[in-house]
């Protein structure tokens, strides 16, 4: 799953050059947060193809709550065994 | 008596009115010749962006405990201090009307200073010890575009000259004028939320220096340390935009054209954290590492 | 370093004339000169007008033929114009849900329904809080849905809590927990305690839903209420803006609107407040009222009410402020709570209030604030 289809409206995306993370900015509330993770590297958690860390589903759960990302987008999250 | 004055401070002007001798002595010593005097209404500036007030509180406060409020037009974004304080005062108030209303600029919380034109900024919390690097660049080859707000164009990494008088915090104070003696001081706040506090005068070479943008090749985050070996840890992007957004004033008002031109400059810049006991192994660190060689030829501002 | 150095003697004047005169004819922007230009900067700044009137200047004849430090005041403030819109539609839509889950009608009044709207009257709008409006019965299940979603009741001393309980029309203010946006609830247009309050039900059949799914009066009852909130009010300091807010709304309308908005204030008992605010529109704007128009102001108005109304509504900025003012605004502030509450409660009010301002006056005006520290550094709120 493509990162960009789970974003709401109004969030711009920039994955850095050096690869070093993405930076995520909600023009509705002018919040930024800065991801230390590559933006595949999300892809993968959402798809499920790679098991969540207790932090990562954190990081993920408060994407939701400050509404950088569509509700119920979190429901493939595969936790870590 | 209330007195009115001019500054001519580009990119902005100002308009002061005082009836405090002792912020009018001071901007004479700090703005020098930018300073003018309005007299019998005649003025000297084509316009004037901001109106600023900074005078003595009403009723029996005057008598006991005087206190000095500020207004920014009608406006009292503070609650009054001291009136010792009044002078810092004006110069903080300054910072916020800009910060507060200049929305033609991204604005960063930051000391900018440009070894000819490429510019370094220094976005640092206080007791950092930014402004004690500020002042022995200013003094020490580099030209100061500002100590406390770096005014970056939209979408380029171009940082627009608001300079300012440096404002220097406790034991910095008398390491200060011990190194630049011949420079001027104003006299001291004392007790203010920064401690004591003292502006020294931008040193200003050139009229040029007052108006010639730099382009942003550096950002630092210095870390004063007693007795520290100079330590230079390279930030990556992700962790420099972090810490410098935390140091944004109105990138939230622009919108993405905002977020988009922090985005521009940490991806243009190396970014450091620095911890440092001397001011000169930073100086030498950039001079020798981040900048380009050619613009060893402006020695000519050498102090 | 000062791009010209001139002397100049007269530090120049401009009056309300030149407020009125530019809002009208916004193209006459091109024959001021700078010295008029940083006064009128920031006298319309202070009136909460300047991204108001950069846009209409825009509209007429292109910022770019403006001084270069007069279009950069005006892009600045059109900038935040546009943050305080995105802003509102922002919020509008979070509330949306909560309204629909809490309440059985509700509606957006004033600024943030302008935006909503997308009326003229938008147009570089800028609002200090949402106000949202609740059928009575909604208010106790509307207040505990926002409170549970981070709208949260601001502290306010103990005499205004029960000021506002007790008597207004609308809770304490609630702040949004990390956006900070505030917001107002109301069940009515005025208190109930000033006798005078509509029965809602009435402004309900008023209510028309936008694209965005954002329920907001209909233009003539969404005027109407524009007016009583300017002349049913004792806070007459945005009413420069308030007055051209009436100006666009009334700009906007088609004949039936005209017909719809004299039903509405008849059914409603605020006639005399739409005729003032006909009068005093027409006054300032230099619109030329009908017969008709003209028979329904005398109709509903004093002439010594309308002068003396027509005064207040003039800038209170030390620029533009003409001597004696302070005599007009006075009327107006008592008008305002004479309106609002029976006398006894009206001296109770009054006394509170002016039993600090006396003290402030003689000891200065904040030895009452607290020691905030947070304060003094710069900000950007």
């Amino acid at each position: 799953m493509l990162i960009q289809s789970i974003l709401k409206q109004g969030v711009h995306m920039h994955p850095f050059h050096d690869l070093s993370g993405i930076c995520l900015y909600n023009d509705n509330t002018t919040e930024m947060v800065t991801l230390f993770v590559q933006a595949t590297h999300v892809e993968r958690l959402l798809g499920g193809q790679s098991p969540c860390s207790r932090d990562e589903r954190r990081m993920l759960q408060s994407l939701e709550d400050k509404g950088f990302i569509n509700e119920h987008s979190l429901s493939c999250l595969k936790h870590l065994s | 008596m209330l007195k009115t004055f001019e500054l001519a401070l580009p990119p902005f002007h100002f308009q002061i009115q005082t009836d405090l001798p002792l912020v009018v002595d001071n901007l004479k010593a700090m703005y020098g010749h930018g300073l003018l005097d309005v007299i019998n209404g005649h003025t000297h500036l084509a316009y004037i962006d901001y109106k600023l007030h900074i005078t003595h509180t009403n009723g029996f406060r005057r008598f006991y405990k005087p206190q000095a409020r500020f207004k920014c037009d009608q406006y009292e974004p503070f609650k009054p201090l001291n009136h010792s304080q009044a002078f810092a005062m004006l110069e903080w108030g300054m910072n916020w009307t800009i910060a507060s209303y200049e929305m033609e600029h991204v604005v960063i919380h930051s000391g900018v200073l440009a070894r000819g034109d490429e510019a370094v900024l220094f976005p640092a919390p206080p007791g950092s010890g930014k402004s004690t690097m500020t002042a022995h660049l200013a003094f020490n080859g580099w030209r100061l575009l500002s100590d406390e707000m770096a005014l970056i164009t939209p979408l380029t990494q171009s940082v627009v000259p608001f300079v300012r008088p440096i404002c220097l915090k406790n034991q910095s104070i008398a390491l200060a004028k011990q190194w630049f003696q011949d420079a001027a001081f104003s006299s001291i706040a004392k007790d203010t939320h920064k401690g004591d506090v003292v502006h020294l005068a931008a040193p200003v070479h050139h009229s040029s220096d007052l108006i010639r943008p730099a382009q942003i090749k550096a950002i630092v985050f210095p870390k004063f340390v007693a007795n520290a070996q100079l330590e230079i840890v390279q930030l990556n992007q992700a962790q420099a935009m972090h810490q410098l957004a935390d140091n944004a004033f109105n990138y939230s008002v622009l919108g993405d054209k905002g977020f988009n031109t922090l985005i521009g400059v940490v991806e243009r810049s190396a970014c450091f954290v620095i911890t440092y006991s001397d001011v000169q192994d930073v100086q030498a660190f950039l001079e020798q590492e981040v900048l380009s060689q050619a613009n060893d030829i402006v020695g000519e501002h050498y102090a | 370093m000062p791009e010209e150095s001139v002397s100049n003697h007269q530090p120049a004047i401009i009056s309300m004339h030149t407020l009125q005169h530019l809002f009208v004819h916004p193209e006459d922007a091109l024959g001021f000169d700078s010295h008029t230009w940083s006064a009128l900067i920031i006298v319309l700044r202070h009136e909460k007008l300047l991204a108001r009137y950069a846009q209409r200047i825009d509209v007429a004849v292109g910022l770019n033929t403006l001084p270069e430090f007069v279009q950069r005041h005006c892009r600045s403030a059109m900038t935040l114009a546009e943050r305080h819109a995105k802003q509102v539609h922002f919020e509008l839509s979070e509330l949306a849900e909560l309204m629909q889950q809490s309440s059985q009608t509700w509606l957006v009044l004033k600024g943030a329904a302008y935006t909503a709207s997308g009326h003229a009257v938008a147009a570089g709008r800028i609002y200090n809080d949402i106000d949202l409006l609740v059928d009575k019965s909604s208010m106790g299940s509307a207040e505990r849905t926002l409170v549970m979603n981070g709208w949260l009741p601001q502290t306010i001393d103990d005499y205004d809590q029960a000021y506002y309980r007790q008597w207004a029309h609308e809770i304490p203010p609630l702040r949004h927990g990390y956006r900070g946006t505030m917001l107002d609830l109301h069940h009515n247009l005025v208190p109930p305690v000033s006798g005078r309050a509509p029965d809602m039900s009435l402004l309900f059949e008023y209510i028309e839903i936008t694209p965005q799914q954002i329920p907001v009066l209909t233009l003539p009852a969404m005027t109407l209420h524009s007016a009583i909130h300017l002349f049913f009010n004792e806070d007459f300091s945005a009413s420069l803006r308030d007055t051209t807010d009436l100006y666009l709304l009334f700009n906007a309308f088609s004949k039936d609107d005209w017909e719809s908005v004299v039903m509405l204030a008849d059914k409603t008992k605020f006639t005399t407040e739409l005729a003032l605010a006909m009068h005093c529109v027409s006054e300032l704007f230099y619109i030329t009222l009908t017969a008709r128009q003209q028979a329904y102001i005398e109709q509903h108005t004093h002439r010594r009410q309308r002068a003396w109304l027509l005064m207040a509504l003039s800038s209170e900025h030390p620029v533009i402020r003409p001597p004696g003012h302070w005599r007009y605004s006075a009327y107006a502030w008592l008008r305002g709570h004479a309106l609002k509450m029976p006398l006894g409660i009206l001296l109770y009010h009054l006394m509170m209030k002016t039993g600090r301002a006396i003290m402030q006056s003689m000891f200065g005006q904040h030895i009452f604030t607290k020691q905030d520290q947070g304060t003094q550094r710069v900000s950007n709120d």
